[in-house]
C-alpha cells in the first residue's frame, strides 16, 4: 500500500514556523539566564520535533541541519557545554538557516547559502563542548539502519526458542503474534508448547505467561531477521536461535522432532520478506510530495491550551465573506418585509436577525489572533540591532495576548520592524552618552497593545534621546517637505519624520536604511486604515502610536444623505452632529471654510462638494457632522443624517479603482450601493483646493490662521505629511 | 468491530500522519496533543493501540506509558513509542515504564503499517 503523507507538509509549514517561533522566544530567554533548562529543554524539544517531522515528510536538508543543531543542544542540556552569547547567537543564526530551509521546500527555491558555514560553526562548537569528540557527519544517525537488509540465502531450517518474561502480557506483547510473524517468514516445521512451568491452579496468575515455545523453521531469511521478530520483547523474555539440519534431532529433549525435515530448497518459503523495522527509508517506497504549496502561510488561531483545529486561510476568509452577504441578504429581506406591513414587528425577523448578527460576530473572532507572535519577533530586532550597534536595551512588551484582525497581524510586522528598529538606532543613545545625560546605561524600549473602544493601539516608546526639533526642521526644510519652520507646532514639527523621503539619521546606517523607514510605516498603516503619530521629548524619549481597526470586515457607521446618495461615516470618527445658521459659515481666503464650535476654529467641508457630486446643489441648511481624527476635528456638510448601522466593508479598489476620500463601499439593506467615508483622505481635499496648490503650503498658512486665533486648533492641526487616516 | 488506536503526538503534522495511516488500515483513532491529553482521552475509552511521541510538552511519552499501564483497560494493549533518538536509552526507559515496541523517525506509512502488524492481532 502507498500512502501519500505530502499532503500533511501544509501543517508541517505551519507547526514548523509555530516551533522556530518559541525557538527564538527560548534562545532570547536564554541569554538572560543560560542555565534555565526549562528554556533549554524547550529549545531542544522544538529543533527535535522539527528534526523527526522534516526527514519524515522527506525534507532532508533541513532534518541535516536541525540534526547537527541538535547534537550541539544535547550537550547544553546534558550541563555539558554552557550556552554562552557566542552559542546563542550561532543558534540564532540556525533559527534563520532553518527558516530558509523550509522556505526552500515550500517555494522550490535555493537553500540559504550559508548552511554549510553554519554547519561546520556547529560542529565546531560541538566538538569544543566535547572535547574533540567529533561528530558523525551531519547526516550520521539520523537514518539509522537497525539492521543489514536481508539478504536472500539459502534455505535454512532454524530452531527457535522461546521462553517470555512472567510479565509478558504487561508489556502488549502476545506470544501468538511473535509465532505467527515467525511462520509467515518460511515455512513451520514444527511447534511445541511446553507447559512444564505451568503452577497449580491455584497459584496461577492469570495475567502472567508460563508456557514457553519450541518452533522449528525453515525459511530463507537470515539468523538477523530472526532476531528481528523479537525486537521489540521485554528484556526478561529470553529467545535462542540456532541452525538445525534437516537431519538434526532436538537437543531439547521436550522437543520431539519426529518431522523429517524436507532438505529441499525450493519449498514455497520465499514467499515472504521481512523489512527491517524502522531502517532508513529507501527511496522506493518513500512517499514522493511533488506538491509544493505556495498557500499563504497559516498560523494556528490560539495556542492555549484548549484543543484547535486548523483551517486553511482561504476557507476562514471565504466563511467570513458569506456571512458577510448572510448580513445584507438578511437586511434586504427584513426590508422586504417592512414594504409588506411586517418587517421589525415580526418577531422570526427579529430573531432571525439576532442570530445572524451574533454569526457574524463569531466569525470574525475567528480570524483573531493574538499580537504576542509578531511582538516577538521585535524581541529578536531589538537584540540584533542593539548588538551591532553596541547598544544596551531593555526590551518589554505589555498586552502580548491583545488580539486583532489576522489581516491586521500579518501586515504590521514589517511597519512595526522599521519602527523598533528607528527606536533603537536613532532614539536610544550610546551607553556612554546615556551615563552623560544621567540616565541607566541599558536604555528601555517598551511596546505596548491595548484595545480602546472599536481600535488597538500599539505603542512603542524609547527612552532615548527624543527628537531634536532643529535639526528636524532644517532637514525639513533641505528636502523641500516644507517652505519655512514658520508657525509649526511641536507636535507637528515631531510628525515631520513620517514625510516622504524623511530621514533624521546623519549618515545612511545599515540598520535603518535610507530612512525611507518611517514614511513607509505611515503608509503600510494607513493602508490597514490606522494611523500614526509621535509625541516626542527632547532628552527624554519618543513614543510612536498606531491605532488599527479591530478589524477590516466591518464598520459602524453613520448614514447620511447627499442629495439622492448615501454615505457612510465611520461611527467611530463622529464627534456630534450640529445645525448651524449660514452666518456662522466664515469664509478664509486661500483656505476654505471654517465654523467656530465652542470657541474652537474647526474646518468645513462641503462633502458632496469634495466629492465632486454636485455644483450646483448647495445646502444651507447647515447640517454639520462634527469628526474628529485624533484630535484633529473638521466639520462636513451633509443633507441628511438617515441613522447609524454596522455595515461589511467592501474594498472599492479591488472591485473598481481607488476613489479619493472615499475608504470602500458597502451594500445596503435595500440592495444599494453606498459609500464609506475616508476621514483622512476627505481632510487633504480640504487643504488641496481643485488650483493644485502644493498641499503643505496650504496647509501651513491654514494653521497659521488656526495658531493666530486658537490655541487649541494648532494643537489639532497638524502638516498634512503627518496626518492620518481614519 | 473496528479497532481504535490513540495517537499522540505534540506535531500536528506527525499526529496527522500517523492518523491517517492508520485509519487507511481500518484503524478509529483517537488524537492526543501530549501526555496529559492523551491521558485524559484515554479515560473510559477502549482502545486497541497506543502509538505516542516521547518528546512531548506537558506529559514526556515515557511518563505516558507508565500512566496508561496502571489503567486495566490499557494493561495488555500494544504501546508504541516513536522515537528519533536511536540512542538505547530512551528505548530502554520506554521498554521499562511498559512500551511493547518502537518506530524510529523518520518512518513511512508502510513501515508503521509493518510495526502495527507485529503487535496488534
Amino acid at each position: 500500500m502507498q500512502i501519500d503523507i505530502s499532503r500533511f507538509r501544509d501543517s508541517f509549514f505551519v507547526e514548523a514556523a509555530e516551533h522556530l517561533e518559541n525557538m527564538e522566544a527560548a534562545l532570547l530567554q536564554l541569554e538572560g539566564e543560560p542555565e534555565n533548562t526549562e528554556t533549554l529543554n524547550t529549545i531542544f524539544r522544538a529543533a527535535h520535533s522539527i528534526k523527526g517531522a522534516s526527514t519524515t515528510f522527506g525534507m532532508d536538508e533541513v532534518g541535516k541541519f536541525t540534526h547537527v543543531l541538535e547534537n550541539l543542544l544535547d550537550q547544553l542540556r546534558e550541563g555539558v557545554a554552557k550556552a554562552s552569547d557566542q552559542l546563542v547567537e550561532l543558534m540564532l543564526t540556525s533559527v534563520d538557516v532553518i527558516e530558509g530551509l523550509l522556505a526552500a521546500e515550500k517555494e522550490n527555491a535555493d537553500p540559504p547559502e550559508n548552511v554549510d558555514e553554519v554547519i561546520s560553526a556547529l560542529n565546531e562548537a560541538f566538538q569544543a563542548a566535547t572535547g574533540g569528540q567529533s561528530l558523525d557527519g551531519p547526516s550520521g544517525t539520523i537514518c539509522k539502519a537497525v539492521n543489514d537488509p536481508a539478504k536472500p540465502s539459502n534455505v535454512t531450517v532454524y530452531e527457535i526458542q522461546l521462553l517470555p518474561s512472567r510479565e509478558f502480557f504487561c508489556f502488549g506483547q502476545d506470544p501468538y503474534l511473535l509465532l505467527r510473524e515467525l511462520a509467515e517468514m518460511g515455512h513451520l516445521l514444527d511447534i511445541q508448547a511446553d507447559s512444564s512451568a505451568l503452577p497449580p491452579l491455584a497459584e496461577m496468575n492469570p495475567e502472567h505467561c508460563y508456557l514457553h515455545w519450541t518452533i522449528k523453521l525453515q525459511t530463507e531469511a537470515t539468523e538477523a531477521a530472526i532476531h528481528d521478530v523479537f525486537m521489540f520483547v521485554d528484556e526478561a523474555t529470553q529467545w535462542k536461535v540456532s541452525q538445525a539440519t534437516a537431519s538434526d534431532t532436538p537437543k531439547t529433549s521436550e522437543i520431539d522432532s519426529a518431522t523429517e525435515t524436507p532438505a529441499d530448497a525450493d519449498s514455497e518459503s520465499h514467499t515472504y520478506q521481512t523489512t527491517p523495522v524502522a531502517e532508513s527509508t529507501d527511496d522506493s517506497t518513500r512517499a514522493k510530495p511533488t506538491t509544493s504549496p505556495k498557500s499563504s502561510m497559516r498560523r494556528t488561531i490560539s495556542a492555549g491550551e484548549n484543543e484547535t483545529v486548523r483551517v486553511d486561510r482561504r476557507r476562514l476568509d471565504e466563511l467570513i465573506n458569506q456571512i458577510g452577504e448572510l448580513v445584507i441578504g438578511t437586511s434586504m429581506v427584513e426590508q422586504d418585509l417592512a414594504s409588506f406591513g411586517a418587517g421589525r414587528e415580526s418577531a422570526a425577523m427579529g430573531q432571525l436577525g439576532k442570530i445572524v448578527r451574533d454569526l457574524q460576530e463569531m466569525s470574525l473572532s475567528l480570524r483573531m489572533v493574538p499580537i504576542a507572535a509578531t511582538f516577538q519577533k521585535m524581541a529578536r530586532v531589538v537584540r540584533d540591532v542593539s548588538k551591532k550597534l553596541g547598544k544596551e536595551v531593555q526590551f518589554i512588551t505589555f498586552g502580548d495576548e491583545t488580539e486583532l484582525d489576522k489581516t491586521v497581524v500579518d501586515q504590521i510586522g514589517d511597519p512595526l520592524v522599521h519602527m523598533v528598529r528607528n527606536a533603537v538606532d536613532h532614539g536610544v543613545e550610546m551607553p556612554e552618552d546615556r551615563e552623560r545625560a544621567g540616565k541607566p546605561t541599558a536604555g528601555r524600549v517598551e511596546l505596548r497593545a491595548f484595545q480602546q473602544g472599536g481600535n488597538i493601539y500599539i505603542e512603542l516608546q524609547d527612552d532615548g534621546k527624543g527628537l531634536n526639533r532643529k535639526t528636524l526642521l532644517s532637514k525639513a526644510i533641505e528636502k523641500g517637505v516644507i517652505d519655512s519652520a514658520e508657525n509649526l507646532s511641536d507636535n507637528e514639527i515631531c510628525n515631520l519624520i513620517f514625510a516622504p523621503g524623511f530621514s533624521t539619521a546623519a549618515e545612511v546606517t545599515d540598520v535603518s536604511g535610507r530612512g525611507v523607514g518611517m514614511d513607509v510605516v505611515r503608509r503600510n498603516v494607513e493602508a490597514l486604515q490606522g494611523s500614526v503619530s509621535i509625541r516626542s521629548e527632547e532628552g527624554k524619549g519618543s513614543t510612536i502610536s498606531v491605532r488599527l481597526p479591530l478589524t477590516l470586515a466591518i464598520l459602524d457607521g453613520l448614514l447620511v444623505r447627499l442629495e439622492h446618495e448615501v454615505y457612510i461615516i465611520p461611527l467611530l470618527s463622529v464627534v456630534e452632529s450640529i445645525r448651524v445658521s449660514p452666518d456662522q459659515i466664515k469664509r478664509i481666503v486661500g483656505v476654505g471654510e471654517v465654523i467656530t464650535l465652542r470657541g474652537e476654529v474647526i474646518p468645513l467641508l462641503r462633502l458632496h462638494q469634495a466629492l465632486q457630486r454636485s455644483n450646483g446643489h448647495d445646502n444651507e441648511d447647515g447640517l454639520l457632522v462634527i469628526v474628529e481624527d485624533q484630535g484633529r476635528r473638521m466639520a462636513l456638510m451633509v443633507d441628511e443624517l438617515l441613522g447609524q448601522q454596522q455595515v461589511v466593508i467592501k474594498n472599492l479598489e479591488t472591485n473598481f479603482r481607488k476613489v479619493p476620500g472615499i475608504a470602500g463601499a458597502t451594500i445596503l439593506g435595500d440592495g444599494r450601493v453606498a459609500l464609506i467615508v475616508d476621514i483622512y483622505g476627505v481632510s487633504l481635499m480640504h487643504r488641496q483646493p481643485t488650483n493644485g496648490t502644493p498641499a503643505s503650503r496650504e496647509s501651513t498658512s491654514l494653521d497659521a490662521i488656526n495658531s493666530s486665533t486658537q490655541h487649541a486648533v494648532v494643537e489639532s492641526n497638524t502638516d498634512p505629511n503627518s496626518m492620518t487616516a481614519s | 468491530m473496528s479497532k481504535t488506536a490513540l495517537v499522540v503526538d505534540d506535531s500536528t503534522s506527525m499526529r496527522q500522519m500517523v492518523a491517517f495511516t492508520l485509519q487507511s488500515a481500518g484503524f478509529e483513532v483517537v488524537e492526543g496533543c501530549d501526555g496529559k491529553d492523551a491521558l485524559a482521552k484515554s479515560q473510559g475509552g477502549n482502545f486497541n493501540l497506543v502509538v505516542t511521541d516521547l518528546n512531548m510538552p506537558n506529559m514526556d511519552g515515557i511518563t505516558l506509558i507508565k500512566e496508561l499501564r496502571t489503567l486495566p483497560a490499557f494493561k495488555f494493549i500494544p504501546i508504541l513509542m516513536l522515537t528519533t533518538e536511536s540512542q538505547d536509552e530512551k528505548k530502554q526507559q520506554g521498554r521499562a515504564a511498559g512500551a511493547t515496541g518502537w518506530m524510529t523517525k523518520p518512518f513511512n506509512p508502510e513501515q508503521l503499517l509493518q510495526v502495527v502488524a507485529k503487535v496488534v492481532k
